[in-house]
């Protein structure tokens, strides 16, 4: 206990100072407010049960593009990397839509997904997924070599080798990248329904933040980091025990 | 240099049926690469001219590519990009060796450790576009407050990725080093860096794209031109050709850098495995 | 296996009925919205009691929107059925985007109507702009280019002599943190609109250079519109709802009401009731009573978008208007 307690005391301190910094007025507290009004603000949003119903809709957006974008980046990459044809048709297009903020592409996804939560999965796989392909490729592309030589000789097929060379060697990569496309999947969520939403985290973000009652937005917004920071561990957990035979 | 080669000559032939000739192959892969776009750019084209929906909805490309033509000429189009490069790209490089020194600060000193680590994992997943209104007071509305934003958001995947790479170095290394009388100077500089660089280098591949997008969205909501402000504004104005070269522009651009980032990854990576099958990504 | 085929059965079952049910769907009407409790669309659904046909033939789903360009992609994909534009955007969707069966079909509020509020432009108390010529060589704030707010100013400084970004510079930045950006100097004109005009804090440091009644007059800011196709197909559903969401505005609009109002606009954006005293009072926007569009005003206002430059071509507003749902809405009131 005391020593999580211990553990997290940076972000105490870093809590006091948002708190003074605000209190001391070194930045307008129309624009950043103590943080203990945020607090306050967040007992409010969670006492009506706002942030529960925004929250539901905004979690099961962010899982399934990110359940999406891990599903199908992991296999496109490994694939990629083992196949050097599929690696030639898809790797543009992954590269052309990746670097693209999401918000410029809604004039294109509303054409074929409209405004509702089709678009928003798609916006958050998009942006999840490259992560995921560059772990998977980079990590199947560095498997040893002397590995996959010896299994060969051994007389292993290829697809046998996927699964037991090239897979393993892959993961820490792999692993990698999906923890990076779980953070990724936070912020995407939140931009993608700062646009056009009904529900949501970014929703209320949105709009709270548009008519400056700010104390209940950066409640929202910590509630999204703290979500966020509780995923992050889980997955470490998750990926501690992957790669339990590395160590 | 010779030796490297030598090696991927025999995978390579070793692996794959060996084309005839290297010239053709090459054109041949390059045919390969271009299909998908080709088709994408086709199908909007055919789309776009089938009447299924109106030119605001959906401009052929044809009309796009005459607008982008006309903002290259009167080099819009130029001041455009390179305002946008030039902020997207500064930020990368703070966030880059920013995030590279910490990450390996964080991986030798507990005190750092203990600091950062909380807050790196609660500050990644954090939607700081929502602190914008506090960076603009701060920084002001022009550059400075563009690049920071951008710096921000970007050093979060490189500090992981440098942790990671650090971690996963194979302990035996360290301890033959160790062994043989490495100081812990060296021990950085010469085995923990490089056996750690292919991952950093995924760091950095993951970061450069945030930072171009994180470049155009405050663009799009600070205005102070660059590509992002150009498509803020043909988008209130509903000039769709506007909008539409903008997302060709961006895409384009992106797309070289991540292609110049992955050439020099395969640059830098010549002496790792993975540079034994043919780079890609 | 026989609860998995009961469960199945169950499901079909149910899937049917709710077949059924849609067959006599009540028409789904989806209203837009970009700021919270002026525009009517975030509280009609506070009021939900008031709203007889609600779920008989229309169902309501009001939908944030984060400015106007998204709104009108939407209006373009059939993606949103009521979008409640400014009136610069609407020549800019007509004219620009195209999309010439926008009809207006009511009004939402007017600025500077005389005895009601009219938007300020404000700059430091003690600072150095005096009268609008000092705005020479200065920094002008905006919340976004072609924005109502904006081409008030334009309209204002143009008068004076000065162009946007040749006299001036203009810069963008969001209506919460103006007056922090006016205090910290970073600008040195900003737009105040209601509710920030108001801040105690802001009254303290600036003063009223200009109100938006001086630049371009009397302003029919937000409309409503709907495309002519899905008003003629869903004529009698968007009387009902014309209906109901009169019913609504009369109540809101009712001083009686007023302690009640001030509740529910605190609840919807999570701010305490006394930020709300000067909503739907004198202090507020005009509002019309039976939300009639001042159509002369529209058009005045419409031919100045045009003059800035910002529509291609001009418009004539009364071509597109359709007052007729809500005529036919308010007779049944009477």
């Amino acid at each position: 206990m005391r020593r999580t307690g211990l553990r997290y005391l940076p972000l105490l301190l870093l809590a006091i100072a948002w708190e003074l910094l605000a209190r001391l007025e070194l930045i307008s507290s129309s624009a950043l407010p103590p943080l203990s009004h945020v607090v306050v603000a967040w007992v409010d949003l969670m006492r009506s049960g706002e942030l529960v119903s925004n929250g539901y809709a905004s979690i099961y957006r962010a899982m399934t593009g990110l359940g999406l974008s891990v599903l199908v980046g992991s296999l496109l990459g490994i694939f990629m990397a083992w196949w050097r044809p599929l690696n030639a048709f898809l790797s543009p297009l992954v590269e052309i839509f990746y670097p693209m903020p999401k918000s410029a592409l809604i004039p294109v996804t509303v054409i074929w997904l409209g405004f509702g939560d089709g678009s928003k999965i798609l916006l958050i796989f998009l942006g999840c997924m490259l992560p995921v392909t560059i772990g998977a490729f980079n990590g199947a592309r560095s498997s040893e070599q002397a590995l996959v030589w010896s299994a060969r000789s051994m007389g292993a097929s290829r697809l046998r080798m996927l699964w037991d060379v090239v897979l393993p060697s892959a993961l820490p990569e792999l692993l990698n990248g999906i923890r990076t496309a779980l953070a990724l999947s936070f912020i995407l969520l939140v931009s993608s329904e700062l646009i056009v939403a009904r529900s949501g985290f970014g929703y209320l973000i949105g709009f709270l933040g548009a008519d400056g009652a700010y104390e209940p937005m950066f409640a929202v917004v910590l509630t999204v980091a703290f979500l966020g920071f509780a995923a992050d561990r889980a997955f470490q957990a998750f990926m501690n025990w992957m790669l339990r035979w590395r160590t | 240099m010779a030796h490297v080669t030598g090696v991927r000559d025999r995978t390579s032939r070793g692996w794959r049926n060996a084309p005839a000739s290297p010239f053709v192959a090459r054109i041949g892969w390059g045919l390969a690469r271009s299909a998908s776009i080709v088709l994408l750019l086709a199908g909007w084209e055919i789309l776009a001219r089938s009447g299924t929906f109106t030119p605001f909805v959906l401009p052929a490309l044809t009309s796009v590519l005459e607008r982008i033509l006309a903002d290259a000429m009167s080099g819009d189009l130029f001041l455009g990009a390179s305002a946008t490069l030039y902020r997207a790209l500064t930020g990368f490089l703070i966030a880059a060796v920013g995030g590279i020194s910490l990450g390996m600060a964080m991986t030798r000193s507990i005190g750092i450790r203990w600091f950062f680590d909380p807050i790196i994992s609660v500050g990644f997943p954090m939607p700081k576009i929502a602190f914008l209104p506090v960076v603009i007071l701060w920084l002001g509305l022009y550059d400075v407050s563009k690049i920071s934003m951008v710096a921000f958001e970007a050093i979060f995947p490189v500090v992981t990725a440098t942790i990671v790479g650090i971690k996963g170095v194979d302990r035996e290394i360290i301890w033959s080093a160790r062994n043989m009388g490495a100081s812990n100077r060296e021990l950085l500089c010469q085995i923990m860096l490089p056996a750690a660089f292919p991952q950093i280098m995924t760091g950095l591949q993951v970061a450069l794209p945030i930072s171009l997008i994180v470049a155009i969205v405050t663009e799009m909501l600070m205005g102070g031109n660059g590509l992002g402000g150009g498509m803020m504004s043909a988008s209130r104005f509903a000039d769709s050709p506007g909008v539409f070269a903008g997302i060709v522009e961006i895409a384009a651009i992106g797309y070289c850098l991540i292609k110049g980032m992955s050439m020099l990854r395969r640059r830098m990576l010549l002496w790792h495995q993975e540079a034994l099958e043919p780079s890609t990504v | 296996m026989r609860i998995f085929k009961t469960a199945l059965s169950a499901l079909a079952s149910l899937m049917l009925a709710a077949g059924a049910a849609n067959s006599a769907e009540p028409v789904k009407i989806r209203v837009g919205w970009v700021a919270p409790v002026t525009n009517w669309g975030t509280i009609l659904l506070e009021k939900k009691d008031l709203a007889r046909h609600l779920g008989k033939s229309y169902v309501l789903e009001s939908m944030r929107f984060a400015g106007t360009p998204p709104m009108v992609t939407a209006l373009a994909n059939h993606e949103l059925e009521i979008a409640n534009l400014a009136y610069s955007t609407l020549a800019i969707a007509i004219k620009n985007a195209g999309m010439d069966d926008i009809r207006v079909i009511a009004d939402e509020f007017r600025d500077g109507v005389p005895g009601w509020y009219s938007q300020e432009y404000m700059v430091l108390a003690d600072g150095q702009i005096k009268k609008i010529e000092d705005l020479k060589g200065k920094v002008v704030a905006t919340n976004a280019a072609g924005s109502a707010v904006d081409i008030a100013s334009r309209a204002m400084l143009r008068k004076h002599g000065l162009i946007a970004n040749r006299d001036y510079t203009l810069i963008e930045a969001p209506f919460p943190t103006m007056r922090a950006m006016l205090a910290e100097k970073k600008v040195d004109l900003i737009p105040a609109v209601l509710p920030f005009a108001l801040n105690p804090d802001l009254r303290k440091i600036a003063r009223t250079l200009f109100v938006q009644r001086d630049a371009i007059g009397v302003t029919d800011m937000i409309v409503w519109t709907a495309r002519k196709p899905f008003i003629d197909k869903n004529r009698a559903a968007m009387v009902d709802f014309m209906e109901d969401t009169l019913r609504i505005v009369h109540w809101y609009l009712d001083p009686k009401n007023h302690d009640e109002v001030k509740v529910i606009a605190g609840r919807v954006v999570k701010q305490p009731p006394e930020r709300f005293n000067w909503l739907f009072t004198k202090n507020d926007t005009f509002r019309d009573h039976d939300m009639r569009p001042d159509l002369d005003a529209l058009q005045k206002n419409v031919d100045i978008t045009h003059e800035l430059g910002f529509v291609k071509s001009q418009l004539d507003v009364k071509q597109h208007a359709d007052l007729s749902v809500l005529e036919d809405a308010i007779k049944r009131l009477k």
